[in-house]
């Protein structure tokens, strides 16, 4: 009994340690509500949006219109919700505007997100909506999507892209060798097309920042981030 | 409760922990938030930050850092001729009122007196405002800070419209100044003084580089001044250190109220000894009688005066030298019974350097584009007294304030409070409560100057036309949880407007510049140009207002002037007490450098800025000659008793060796009563214009508010200030001549200074030991 | 595209006070606060001497009355080359970057005060407090810049988020930073131009051009601590008459 205990207090205490040592270093194991994937307000599929896949039910099953043909993600650049990304701080989260211009009429009318969605946007008292954040940096970083991304689109630095997805940059490329914004995302924030529920796959902890910057020749002066 | 295993799993569970972690970590829950609005305009994109032009309410040009909405920083307008991309220590102060913790949240009404406010809604509150002004016609009096413009203009309209008057209080009135420029210039609006392109500046009394009529501007020109290939020489005379006589060359230290005799002897010495062009000397002797002068011959009155004949010579000898030279003045040496004579005295001396008009000089405004109201003034003391005893008869209906504290402002002779409580309606437009809102029936809270359209023309102006408009830069603030509307508040005059109905030509106060620019379009000249109406517009939005460079004033300059001497006077100071213990001195108030005449006291910025001659903060105190402190046995943080015939306040002495022995000077601005002014200001210092005794200059009936003579003594005990001297303690204590400050002589190098200076310490030493 | 300037900096900030122009009149002081999101010096924090100021105006008396001046002088990090404050700390939240700014860093300080007070010129401020704001005030701060919590020592960074603001909005525009592009929230305000803030390696820039200055002087110049703040002697025209240097 008392070895049994003493098991169970070593094993709680290891899963602790394992905890604090995966989150020391890179994403804390997914428990707990540490999974880096809060769910949304509205389950808003960047599959359907950004990916260009056919359309999975939760079940594994195809997800058919109401003709019974397979549904595919259109395939919308980022650029064209998070528009400010190429140019300042934020990539901006797109406005409830932005959202219903197309779904006043795309969508299925007995969606349930979709239903809310409208009301929120189109109802009688219009209002925001609180998205959960996935991506946060904590207060001392001051960080800019903006040359990051002018870096990653440069013709020449497109090797420096992560999580590549090849057939996409090859298409992205543009004539002067350099890229398009949407095919870069992927280096901090993953495989976002192919998420149901957006999720924090990269650490983003200061080390990854910093062997990117010093690999690169980027400036890595404190005062760069921290001010 | 005792929890089970399992509901405490559940309570720890799921997606909120990641949240509460944080929020214990000192995270605040809606970090971990990121809002889609509803739509996005240009403002509210995270990360990008807008510059919006607008004139403040001090009549500087500014733009306002905006992100996400809300103004982040205020800094000069680089386009707008009065302050060159240049701005104030109270600037960024709009940015505290408008975020103000004890703003005024909504419109509040008390049913009778000594009842408490209770809030009533807009609709009802306007309702009540158009009701309180129709009973009201024919006596009906809007009283607000001096104001120019369209915002004049329109509460103008809106007095007439119901057979009332508009009047303007401010507690350091300009009344005398002007009625100064127009006596020897015969101009109707305060000049504009090219003080960077003079060679000698000679100011009397008044604080230009730090409170008096546009600090700003004048500082602009003061740098210029200064730098260049050619440094400029200045003079200043007042009877204390303030900024100004701080950065002059030579500080005259004149006993208030002979700053006349002062400017006069000056005179004399230059008509004497000829030493401008005779055209010059007879133009300004023209009515003088033959030998007048030398009546002011400096040995004749050195003493009088409190300056000595050498330095009466020399200030003279200075000014008529290198030129161009300019004179001007105000302030305390207005403040004065011959407050008329000090003034013409004073601008009669740029007839003899010969500068009026000139590059260097005094140079005149063009009068106000499309007719608008260009200059304002407060209304006279006198005026008050006659005004206020109208109320206290009953013979008043409605008052309407707005930004004119006239409880806090006026001397208690006049009792306007209880002036105010014989009026059957008292409407008071405010964000922060003040003095006399207490007297109110109906509070309307009333907007920052971001959230505002207007329309003003900037006095003093810089020689031509410009038109500086206002815009509304930020949303209304909102709640962080409920998302609403923080403060309910509206522009004082679009509510005016509303309540006059069609009683009045304008719509808003939106529409009015619009329709202003559209006519200053069709003039076709100025600073910019468009090829329709609405392009225009856009660009005097852009630009922060409108400006014609041209359009200057060509007025030359009167070929001779009345005798500057003609009302000479000596000062007329106040009675004292008989049989009070202590020490007699004049008693000079000045605006403070961050409080202003009390207008910014409930801002916590405001507060904190330490003054620049004592450093103190958030107190006030009465600076004292350090040798006649010693004398008196008050040190630094003595309370004392400043005694008038009117009343007595107490409050805590720093002496320094920068004022005449004879003369105590305590800011204005303090001195709210408990729940008044907001949770910065309230009951804190004491409030030096309650106690001035009611000396009115003897032409225009301003008030002479520095003409008062106060009974000085200690009091118990002694208390530290809140000051920031002594905060940075090494550096303080010079080690050696020349730390920090280096001082070269004309011509020298620094480096030569420096081994003089280390010359000198060597010698210290070794006599040391 | 990224700018060898962004990789490898070719500026050197610094500043020149002119303290001829300086009339004490506090702008520098009010713009400071408002745009580093400095703490505010309530009452109680003036009596316990801790009051924040990245920027202060010092005044000093010369002579007795009638023969005095009050001069002014606006003191802020002096950005030394051999900054003194840089090698006492433990953990090198303080060091002298390549673009001759001395730099704070925040998170990694923990709260020794020993730079504070290693620095000669006190221009190092300790945060005792978690600095408070009534909730409606916060709208104000600055997003760009940290609110620095209790135990963490601050200074003047040359506001050195408009740097790397100006520098990379230069470089997203692609055009070349030209001289007055950045400025300091100090120096924008100073009505008089005693403050100027630019790079010494533009050598047409008017910080170099003032640098050249015969009346150039560095304070506590024998500490050799080498200052990127520079500053020009105030003149006096009455020649030694009033008590400031005999």
């Amino acid at each position: 009994m008392l070895a049994l205990g003493g098991l169970g207090v070593t094993a709680v205490m290891g899963f602790v340690m394992v905890f604090i040592i995966t989150a020391w270093f890179g994403n804390p194991l997914p428990v707990l509500g540490f999974d880096q994937s809060p769910e949304q307000p509205i389950a808003f599929p960047h599959t359907a949006h950004a990916g260009s896949e056919p359309l999975l039910n939760t079940d594994g099953s195809p997800k058919l219109d109401a003709d019974g043909n397979q549904l595919t993600g259109i395939g919308l650049d980022c650029t064209f919700c998070h528009r400010t990304v190429t140019s300042t701080n934020a990539a901006g989260i797109p406005p409830v505007e932005t959202c219903v211009t197309c779904h006043r009429v795309i969508g299925a009318t007995d969606s349930e997100p979709l239903t809310l969605l409208r009301t929120i946007g189109l109802g009688e008292d219009p209002g925001p909506i609180q998205w959960k954040r996935v991506h946060r940096l904590p207060d001392h970083v001051r960080f800019v999507h903006e040359p990051h991304i002018r870096f990653l689109t440069a013709a020449g630095n497109t090797d420096v892209i992560a999580n590549r997805d090849e057939a996409a940059i090859l298409a992205g490329t543009q004539m002067d060798g350099s890229v398009v914004a949407a095919v870069t995302c992927s280096t901090c924030h993953g495989d976002i097309k192919s998420q149901e529920q957006v999720a924090q796959v990269e650490p983003l902890k200061m080390g990854q920042c910093v062997d990117c910057h010093r690999k690169n020749n980027a400036p890595t002066d404190c005062t760069t981030c921290h001010f | 409760m005792k929890l089970s295993r399992r509901e405490f799993m559940t309570l720890a569970g799921g997606s909120t922990v990641g949240a509460v972690i944080f929020t214990a970590c000192g995270v605040p829950a809606d970090e971990l938030l990121v809002e889609a609005p509803l739509d996005l305009p240009e403002d509210l994109v995270t990360g990008i930050d807008s510059w919006f032009a607008t004139t403040d309410d001090s009549g500087l040009g500014v733009i306002v850092r905006v992100m996400e909405g809300r103004a982040k920083k205020i800094a000069g307008n680089p386009d707008y001729p009065i302050n060159v991309g240049k701005h104030a220590v109270h600037s960024d102060f709009a940015l505290q009122a408008l975020y103000h913790p004890d703003r005024v949240e909504g419109p509040m009404r008390r049913r009778s007196a000594g009842q408490p406010l209770v809030p009533i809604s807009w609709d009802e509150a306007s309702d009540l405002l158009a009701q309180w002004m129709t009973d009201a016609d024919g006596n009906l009096a809007v009283v607000t800070n001096p104001i120019r413009g369209g915002d004049a203009r329109i509460a103008g309209d809106v007095a007439s419209a119901f057979n009332g008057r508009l009047m303007f209080f401010d507690p350091l009135e300009q009344g005398v100044l002007h009625q100064a420029v127009k006596t020897v210039f015969n101009q109707n609006r305060i000049p504009e003084f090219d003080i960077a392109n003079a060679h000698t500046v000679l100011s009397f009394g008044c604080d230009w580089l730090g409170t008096w009529l546009s600090p700003v501007r004048y500082s602009t020109k003061y740098g210029d001044f200064r730098g260049g290939d050619h440094r400029g020489f200045m003079m200043h005379a007042e009877s204390r250190m303030s900024i100004t006589a701080a950065a002059a060359d030579q500080w005259l230290t004149v006993k208030p109220g002979y700053e006349g005799d002062l400017a006069i002897s000056i005179a004399s010495v230059i008509v004497k000894e000829k030493l401008v062009p005779d055209a010059n000397i007879s133009a300004y002797t023209a009515n003088i009688p033959q030998g007048e002068l030398d009546n002011w011959a400096p040995e004749l009155v050195a003493d009088r005066i409190g300056v000595s004949v050498e330095r009466i010579n020399d200030a003279a000898r200075k000014f008529a030298g290198e030129g161009p030279s300019i004179a001007f003045g105000g302030g305390s040496a207005g403040a004065q019974t011959n407050g008329v004579f000090n003034l013409t005295a004073v601008y009669a001396l740029n007839i003899l350097a010969g500068t009026v008009g000139k590059a260097g000089g005094i140079q005149f405004n063009p009068a106000g584009s499309q007719d608008l109201p260009d200059s304002a003034t407060g209304a006279s003391f006198e005026v008050w007294e006659e005004e206020l005893s109208q109320w206290r008869a009953g013979n008043v209906k409605t008052v309407i304030l707005r930004g004119a504290d006239l409880v806090h402002g006026l001397p208690r002779s006049v009792d306007a409070g209880g002036a105010l409580d014989n009026v059957d309606n008292v409407v008071a437009f405010t964000s922060v409560l003040d003095e006399s809102s207490t007297h109110a029936n109906l509070i309307l809270p009333e907007n920052s100057y971001l959230e505002n359209w207007g329309l003003d023309v900037p006095e003093p102006a810089p020689g031509y036309e410009v038109v500086g408009i206002r815009q509304p830069v930020v949303n209304a603030p909102l709640d962080g949880e409920t998302k609403a509307r923080l403060y309910d508040s509206r522009n004082f005059l679009d509510t005016l407007i509303q309540a006059a109905g069609s009683r009045v030509p304008v719509n808003s106060v939106k529409e009015f510049v619009e329709d202003t620019v559209a006519d200053i379009f069709s003039a076709g000249r100025g600073s910019v140009t468009a090829g329709d109406a609405r392009l225009f517009m856009n660009g005097v939005l852009q630009r922060g207002g409108w400006w014609d460079v041209n359009a200057t004033e060509t007025t030359g300059s009167p070929s001779n002037i009345s005798s500057p001497i003609a009302k000479a006077a000596g000062p007329g100071l106040s009675e004292i007490e008989v049989g009070v213990e202590g020490h007699v001195f004049t008693l000079v108030p000045f605006a403070h450098q961050s409080l202003l005449d009390g207008r910014n006291a409930s801002t916590p910025w405001a507060q904190a800025t330490p003054d620049p001659i004592t450093t103190v903060a958030w107190s006030t105190w009465a600076e004292i000659n350090f040798d006649k402190a010693k004398e008196m046995g008050i040190s630094e943080g003595q309370w004392i008793k400043v005694r008038t015939t009117v009343g007595e306040i107490t409050v805590q002495a720093y002496p320094h060796p920068g004022i005449s022995p004879d003369v105590i000077a305590i800011p204005i601005g303090q001195g709210h009563k408990e729940e008044i002014g907001g949770r910065y200001a309230e009951d804190r210092g004491e409030n030096v214009l309650n106690i001035l005794v009611d000396k009115k200059e003897s032409e225009t009936g301003a008030l002479a508010w520095a003409a008062t003579r106060a009974v000085v003594s200690k009091s118990g005990g002694k208390k530290e200030f809140p000051k920031f001297e002594g905060d940075a303690k090494d550096i303080i204590r010079p080690a050696e001549h020349g730390v920090p400050i280096l001082i070269v002589e004309p011509g020298q190098t620094a480096h030569e200074a420096e081994e003089h200076n280390h010359e000198l310490h060597l010698r210290f030493i070794s006599n040391d030991e | 595209m990224v700018t060898a300037a962004e990789r490898v900096s070719s500026h050197k900030w610094g500043m020149v006070v002119d303290v001829d122009r300086c009339t004490g009149c506090q702008a520098c002081v009010m713009a400071c606060q408002a745009e580093n999101n400095i703490p505010l010096s309530t009452e109680d924090i003036y009596r316990q001497k801790r009051t924040f100021a990245w920027i202060r105006v010092e005044r000093y008396w010369y002579g007795d009355f009638p023969d005095v001046k009050a001069r002014f002088i606006p003191i802020m990090c002096q950005h030394c080359e051999n900054a003194p404050c840089e090698p006492v700390c433990p953990v090198f939240a303080t060091y002298h970057n390549t673009e001759g700014m001395n730099v704070q860093i925040y998170n990694r300080c923990v709260g020794t005060r020993y730079c504070a007070n290693g620095c000669p010129y006190n221009v190092r401020f300790f945060n005792y407090w978690e600095p408070v704001w009534p909730v409606s005030l916060r709208n104000q701060l600055n997003p760009d810049v940290t609110v620095r919590s209790r135990g963490i020592m601050e200074k003047c960074s040359f506001c050195v988020q408009r740097i790397r603001r100006g520098v990379r909005e230069a470089a997203r525009d692609g055009h070349d930073l030209q001289d007055g592009d950045i400025g300091t929230a100090c120096t924008d305000a100073c009505p008089t131009n005693a403050l100027v803030f630019g790079d010494y390696n533009d050598e047409n820039s008017r910080v170099s051009i003032m640098a050249k200055d015969d009346r150039k002087y560095t304070l506590l110049d024998a500490l050799n601590t080498d200052p990127n703040v520079l500053y020009l002697a105030q003149v006096d025209a009455t020649g030694g008459a009033i008590g400031g240097h005999d």
